[in-house]
C-alpha cells in the first residue's frame, strides 16, 4: 500500500529512494563530513551513518550557515541526498538546497516521519503548486 | 510575493543568469521567513570567509559564481580571514590553507567586494539612521542597529554572497519598525568592581538570559566608558543568543522613543555574572598568550595600546588584531607596537586564525565572545578586563 502525504514544496525535483528519519536537527557544518556524506557529529542519531543517495528526512538545519556550502560541496562530489524532507526549513538547509538543485519540501508533520521510518522506499515529488511524499508501507 | 517590475525583470533574467539565480534564492528564503516583499540595500558585509571555516566547500562555490559571472552590484565589505595576508609566515600555516585561502580572497574580489578583512566594518563604512543594509557578523550587526540606528537582521554568510549580487534583502524582522520595539526590560545591578569593568562579560550573559528578541537595557550607560566597552559588550551579547538589536538607555539612538513600563523585567547581578564567567573563564597555571582585539582594534585603542604596553620582556606573547585600514591612517603605531616585541595582525582574528599553529594553548583576553568561542575550540582560556590585562603585562 502506498500512503500519500502532503507537503510545500521549497525546491522542486522528483526522487525516489531509500528513507533515513532522524528527530534530531542536522548541523552539515561540522556535522556531516563534506568529501564523504558520514554523519560525523558525536551523540547524533544518524552517527556513521551516510546520508549519500537517502531521501532525507530531520526536523530542520542547525549551527553555522557554513551548513549552506557543505550541501553544495556533497553534491558536486555526488554524496548529496537524494531529497531532503523538513518539519520546518530555514535559510541554510534552503539555501544548500537550491545551490545544489536537491528536491526540499516541508511543512509536514512528526507523523510522517514515523510512517517513513518504517518504509523501504519513499518517492518525493516536488511540483508546484503541491508537493506529494509517497511512502511504501 | 509582492516584486517590483525591476525585480521581476531580473528573475527573467534580462540582467544575466547569476542575478537571476541569486535574485530567486532571495526570494525562496524571503518566502519561508515569511516576508511580504524585498527591500534594496546598498551595503553588504560578507562573513564566512576564513579556509579554516568554509574550506574548499565555499571556495568552490565562490569560484564557480565568479565564473558564472557574478559581480556585486553594492558596496561590499569582507570579515577577517584565517590569516595575516602578509605576516602568514608568523602564523605557521600551510602552503596550501595560505593558496587557498589567498585564492577566496581574489575571487570575492574580482567580483567587486572590498578586501576590508575585518569584523568593525562600522570604522570603515559610514552608516546612517534608518538606512536598509545587509551585514552578516552578530557583532557589526548589532553595532548597526543598536549604536547607529541602521536596520539589518543578522544575515547569514551565504546569504550576504547573494544579497550582494542583486542589491535585496528579505523585508522581515529588525527591517520593520514593528519589530523593533523592546520585548523585555533588563536592568544591570553590579556591585562586583572587576566585574564592573568587564563588560564583554555583562554583554553574554544577558544574551544567556534572553537569548531572543529586543531587550532593553538601563544601569549599563554607568559602566561603559569608552566606545571599545560598547563593542566587547554587543560582541558578548551576539556570542551567547540571536539578539539583533539592543536598546541601551542613554546611548541608542532608538531607546529614547520606548516605551518600557509594561515589560517583562528582568534583572542581572553579580551571581549571574559568575555563573557566566565560569563558563567561558578558568584560571590558568601558565599562559602562553594575551590576545587583544576581538571585535577588531580601532586606530584610537591600538595608540592607547601602544603607549601603555611597555618592551615585553617575558615569554608572554601579546598579540593585537585590527585591520588594514586601521593601521594604514597611522603606520608609526603599528612599527611602534612591533619593535616593543607586540605581535600586530591584521585581516584575521584570534577567533578564525589558528593559534595552535603558533604553539599557543593557554590565553588571556579582554573579550568574552573570544573566550566562548576559543573555549569551545579546546584553548584554556582566562577573562579579564583590559585594565587588569595591561597592569599585569610586564
Amino acid at each position: 500500500m502506498i500512503r500519500r502525504f502532503n507537503c510545500r514544496v521549497l525546491v522542486e525535483g522528483i526522487a525516489e529512494g531509500e528513507p533515513l528519519v532522524t528527530y534530531d536537527p542536522i548541523s552539515f557544518y561540522g556535522g556531516v563530513n563534506p568529501n564523504t556524506g558520514i554523519v560525523q557529529e558525536k551523540g547524533h542519531p544518524l552517527y556513521n551513518k551516510c546520508i549519500t543517495g537517502k531521501i532525507l528526512f530531520f526536523p530542520y538545519g542547525k549551527g553555522s550557515t557554513v551548513g549552506s556550502y557543505i550541501i553544495y560541496r556533497l553534491k558536486k562530489k555526488n554524496k548529496a541526498p537524494l531529497a531532503i524532507v523538513n518539519i520546518r526549513s530555514e535559510p541554510i538547509i534552503l539555501i544548500g538546497c537550491l545551490l545544489s538543485s536537491i528536491p526540499l519540501v516541508d511543512s509536514v508533520t512528526y507523523d510522517v516521519f514515523k510512517v517513513a521510518e518504517k518504509a523501504k522506499k519513499v518517492k518525493v515529488i516536488a511540483k508546484r503548486p503541491r508537493g506529494i511524499i509517497e511512502i511504501e508501507v | 510575493m509582492y516584486l517590483t517590475k525591476e525585480e521581476e525583470r531580473i528573475l527573467n533574467g534580462e540582467e544575466g543568469y547569476v542575478k537571476q539565480k541569486a535574485l530567486e534564492i532571495i526570494v525562496k528564503v524571503a518566502e519561508v521567513l515569511g516576508a511580504e516583499r524585498l527591500v534594496k540595500v546598498d551595503k553588504v558585509h560578507i562573513s564566512g570567509i576564513s579556509y579554516k571555516n568554509i574550506g574548499d566547500a565555499g571556495l568552490e562555490l565562490i569560484k564557480d559564481l565568479y565564473e558564472a559571472g557574478g559581480r556585486f552590484c553594492v558596496k561590499t565589505t569582507l570579515n577577517p580571514a584565517g590569516m595575516d595576508l602578509e605576516q602568514w609566515d608568523l602564523m605557521k600555516l600551510s602552503k596550501n590553507y595560505v593558496e587557498k585561502q589567498k585564492e577566496i580572497i581574489k575571487y570575492l574580489q574580482k567580483m567587486g567586494a572590498e578586501a576590508t578583512l575585518t569584523c568593525a566594518p562600522y570604522e570603515i563604512v559610514k552608516l546612517n539612521y534608518g538606512e536598509q543594509i545587509a551585514w552578516a557578523e552578530s557583532n557589526a550587526v548589532l553595532y548597526a542597529n543598536s549604536i547607529i540606528g541602521a536596520r539589518t537582521n543578522r544575515e547569514g554568510g551565504p546569504l550576504t554572497i547573494f544579497e550582494a549580487i542583486c542589491g535585496r534583502a528579505p523585508y522581515i524582522g529588525l527591517r520593520i519598525d514593528d519589530n523593533r520595539e523592546p520585548t523585555v526590560k533588563v536592568t544591570i545591578k553590579i556591585k562586583d568592581e572587576n566585574f564592573r569593568r568587564m563588560l564583554g562579560l555583562i554583554g553574554f550573559c544577558l544574551g544567556e538570559k534572553v537569548i531572543q528578541g529586543v531587550p532593553y537595557v538601563e544601569g549599563l550607560s554607568d559602566l561603559i566608558k569608552s566606545l571599545y566597552d560598547i563593542r566587547l559588550f554587543l560582541a558578548g551579547v551576539g556570542a551567547s543568543s540571536s539578539i539583533g538589536l539592543v536598546l541601551i538607555q542613554n546611548i541608542s539612538p532608538e531607546a529614547k522613543f520606548k516605551k518600557v513600563n509594561n515589560l517583562e523585567r528582568i534583572e542581572i547581578d553579580d551571581s549571574e555574572l559568575k555563573d557566566s564567567y565560569e563558563k567561558i573563564s578558568c584560571e590558568l597555571d601558565k599562559v602562553d598568550a594575551i590576545t587583544i582585539g576581538c571585535p577588531h582594534l580601532t586606530k584610537y585603542e591600538l595608540f592607547e595600546l601602544s603607549k601603555r604596553l611597555t618592551y615585553l620582556s617575558n615569554k608572554v606573547k601579546v598579540m593585537l588584531f585590527s585591520c588594514r585600514q586601521s593601521l594604514q591612517s597611522s603606520p608609526f603605531i603599528f612599527y611602534q607596537l612591533k619593535e616593543k616585541g607586540v605581535y600586530v595582525f591584521r585581516d584575521t582574528c584570534m577567533v578564525v586564525a589558528d593559534l595552535k599553529q603558533m604553539g599557543v594553548e593557554y590565553i588571556i583576553t579582554d573579550s568574552a565572545k573570544a573566550a566562548y568561542y576559543l573555549t569551545s575550540q579546546g584553548y584554556k582560556v582566562k577573562l579579564s578586563s583590559w585594565e587588569e590585562i595591561l597592569r599585569g603585562v610586564k
